[in-house]
């Protein structure tokens, strides 16, 4: 076995948030859960899942969140190591002790808008981390239009 | 105005309230408030500001923009004019797409009293016709942009008291399809003329539509206020553009009578509910900022005037012969938001049009088309005295508790279909009736506060309802939420009535009991709201009926039962029984002293 299959292993995302749109009435429980349940107050601007929305042409209202990228941008360029997998739920997590704050990984992510968000009280980057395995934005979501999925 | 409760996870917190001088009401212009869901309120608070008070006027058109701990008042020269859409979309390019903005459309410009203040995704300030109290002082819009944060005082227990609360009211698991899942939060499933849940069922959107919905010739998307469960609201996208799209169709959208195009179309067409004419309908009032309550009803006073030959084309200049048609509505909406021809008295709102048609009438020796017109307007608006007005009561009043509960409402509130208990939740949640009256006898003493004729146990229900009502417009939800009366998923099939003094207590960390919340601390707000009516001029005689009311009910009631009843509201509220005012007794008893000053 070549030396690097472990580490393509552990880099493969293990489960995911997946996103129905057509379900999805906007109503941002999501974001309120999360920056509640994360931050430990109610801030959709610190909420690590977002929701886009279109309003004035029908109503369609898009989640964005991380993809749990199978190759992290972000963890490849954060230059105190505080971006780590997960070993249980392969989230890509970031350490906020070791999180320094200089928001290259933010830069470095792929997603529009990015998936990770800078808290400026506390001086470091947040994203989602998948609760640990049980995100509290999929057990809220009151229509179901999130699903916690294997990878 | 925000509650405590907005901006937190709380099940509907979105809501915002607004009270002031209504335009619309009659003869008096007085004191009510009005409330908006959607997304606004909670974006106050993460401004920094729970609430906001404009007093005067401004001499040039102005909006007011507030974004974290700051406000400013702008120059609205170049939205002044604009629709509702354009306003909003001007006001995102100067403040950024996520700023939440409330806006007045023409109709509030030109003062039309049917004129409401639209909230961007769709939600409105319908009641009282306060798009034209903006539009009086000159304030176009309010925009908001908060980016800071709500705290609460126990954000563990709150998301785990509000994890149990969404799960009384809807449980997506057990739903085979995402529509299904607000089916059990509706009420009136069967009955089609009102408002129904899925998108699939014909009562709601046209089969036609629905249809074209299934061939992607439009896109049929759901709309949710702010942390809320039920999500009650949808959008039509019409891709080919032949109809406006913008923002969301909810409950009051629905509420109205849906027969207003059967008129021109008759009754099995494809034009009826949410089919295209009546979505277009709903649109151009969104859009030029006009209360679709206003004359969209077939069982309406503006129906009542066509049938009666009250207004004809001739007289109106308008196609009446038309009416329901899709043409009828476009020329009245753009002739009453821009004042032009007849739309110019019809801006003024039935009160004001109708009493004005009479007087016309009168003048010409029309005497007995006087008189029709008159009768019209106390069939639609029921109160005698000068407190009236109100748009939607004749649809409550033609029973016990509606009688007592609308002679006696302060501000416009209407009904709340979760305490009403039988109609909401024995037709559609099949709860066996035993159960029903269980809890009829636990809330309002005996089932007997069920039974639509009688006056027993009548008074308990309406103080139930105002107690229930007033402390939903103080922390602000929504009565689609809560109180959760009954429940699918429990056992017994109850749910708990103390979840909003729960949330409450989890959100400030000041613990309060239910019986405490919902007893003096609402029977104080509620003796302010009477006090703030008394300093007005409001009393006893205001809280009467026009004969007609009683001719109606002949069947079951006449005017000494009802002075009795009333006399037994007056004794339990602690009111003058002469005068209607709250005594100096309760008014001490409920820590008002400084308000009995101003009413003396």
């Amino acid at each position: 076995m070549d030396i690097f299959d472990n580490f393509i292993e552990s880099a493969q995302a293990k489960w995911k948030i997946v996103f129905n749109s057509d379900i999805c009435a906007g109503c941002r429980t999501c974001e309120v859960v999360c920056s509640i349940y994360n931050e430990g107050v109610v801030n959709p601007e610190l909420s690590r899942i977002q929701v886009v929305k279109s309003i004035l042409d029908g109503y369609i209202s898009e989640a964005k969140f991380c993809k749990q990228c199978h190759d992290p941008e972000c963890l490849a360029v954060c230059p105190t190591h505080a971006l780590y997998i997960d070993g249980v739920t392969g989230a890509r997590l970031i350490d906020e002790k070791k999180c320094a704050g200089c928001k290259i990984c933010l830069e470095a992510c792929i997603s529009k808008p990015k998936s990770i968000r800078y808290n400026s009280e506390k001086k470091v980057c947040i994203k989602c981390d998948l609760c640990a395995g049980n995100p509290q934005c999929v057990r809220f979501c009151p229509q179901g239009a999130l699903q916690y999925i294997k990878s | 105005m925000t509650g405590p409760l907005t901006g937190t996870p709380s099940p509907t917190s979105g809501r915002v309230i607004l009270t002031g001088k209504a335009s619309v009401t009659y003869p008096l212009e007085f004191y009510m408030r009005s409330a908006a869901g959607g997304h606004w309120g909670p974006e106050l608070k993460f401004a920094g500001f729970d609430g906001i008070i404009i007093k005067g006027k401004s001499s040039e058109p102005v909006y007011l923009w507030i974004h974290d701990n700051e406000a400013e008042i702008l120059n609205a020269k170049k939205l002044w004019s604009l629709t509702t859409d354009n306003a909003q979309k001007e006001i995102w390019r100067s403040h950024g797409k996520k700023t939440k903005v409330m806006v007045i459309g023409p109709a509030g410009k030109n003062l039309a009293r049917c004129s409401v203040i639209l909230t961007d995704d769709g939600n409105t300030f319908g009641h009282g016709g306060y798009g034209a109290v903006m539009g009086s002082k000159n304030l176009k819009a309010i925009a908001v942009r908060g980016t800071g944060s709500v705290r609460v005082a126990k954000p563990n227990e709150l998301l785990e008291l509000v994890y149990k609360i969404n799960r009384l009211i809807t449980r997506k698991e057990d739903e085979k399809e995402p529509s299904h899942s607000r089916r059990q939060s509706r009420s009136y499933l069967s009955d089609k003329s009102h408002w129904v849940s899925s998108l699939d069922v014909s009562g709601w959107i046209s089969p036609q539509l629905y249809e074209e919905a299934k061939q992607s010739k439009i896109r049929l998307g759901f709309q949710g206020c702010f942390a809320c469960p039920i999500n009650c609201g949808f959008a039509v996208q019409f891709k080919d553009r032949s109809i406006p799209s913008g923002g969301a169709v909810k409950c009051s959208d629905i509420i109205v009578s849906t027969r207003w195009e059967e008129r021109y179309y008759g009754k099995e067409t494809d034009y009826r509910p949410f089919g295209r004419v009546a979505y277009e309908y709903l649109k151009l009032c969104d859009l030029l900022g006009i209360d679709n309550k206003f004359a969209r009803s077939t069982n309406n006073w503006f129906g009542d005037c066509i049938d009666n030959g009250i207004l004809n084309d001739t007289n109106t200049g308008l196609p009446i012969s038309k009416a329901g048609s899709r043409e009828f509505n476009r020329e009245f909406l753009f002739k009453v938001a821009y004042r032009e021809g007849i739309g110019d008295l019809i801006a003024e709102d039935a009160p004001r049009f109708l009493h004005y048609l009479a007087k016309k009438f009168k003048k010409e020796g029309s005497i007995e088309k006087a008189n029709k017109t008159l009768k019209i307007y106390e069939k639609h608006f029921s109160l005698s005295g000068k407190f009236g007005g109100l748009y939607n009561l004749s649809d409550h009043i033609n029973n016990a508790f509606g009688m007592i509960y609308c002679a006696v409402g302060t501000c416009n509130r209407p009904g709340n279909k979760n305490l009403d208990l039988v109609h909401y939740h024995g037709f559609e949640k099949n709860i066996p009736t035993k159960t029903i009256k269980k809890v009829a006898k636990k809330l309002y003493g005996s089932d007997k506060a069920l039974d639509p004729y009688t006056w027993d146990y009548k008074i308990n229900k309406v103080i139930t309802y105002e107690r229930h009502r007033i402390i939903q417009d103080s922390l602000l939800y929504c009565e689609w939420a809560l109180p959760v009366i009954f429940s699918r998923y429990t056992p017994d099939m109850l749910g708990d009535v103390t979840l909003g003094s729960q949330l409450y207590s989890a959100v400030t960390g000041i613990d309060i009991t239910y019986e405490n919340l919902y007893g003096p601390i609402a029977d104080r707000l509620r003796n302010l709201e009477r006090c703030i009516q008394v300093r007005e001029g409001r009393r006893r005689e205001d809280d009467w009926y026009f004969d007609f009311i009683f001719e109606s009910n002949k069947k079951w009631t006449n005017k000494d039962d009802f002075r009795k009843v009333m006399d037994k509201y007056y004794r339990t509220r602690g009111w003058n029984l002469k005068t209607g005012i709250p005594s100096k007794e309760k008014l001490e008893e409920l820590d008002l002293k400084d308000v009995l000053f101003e009413i003396s």
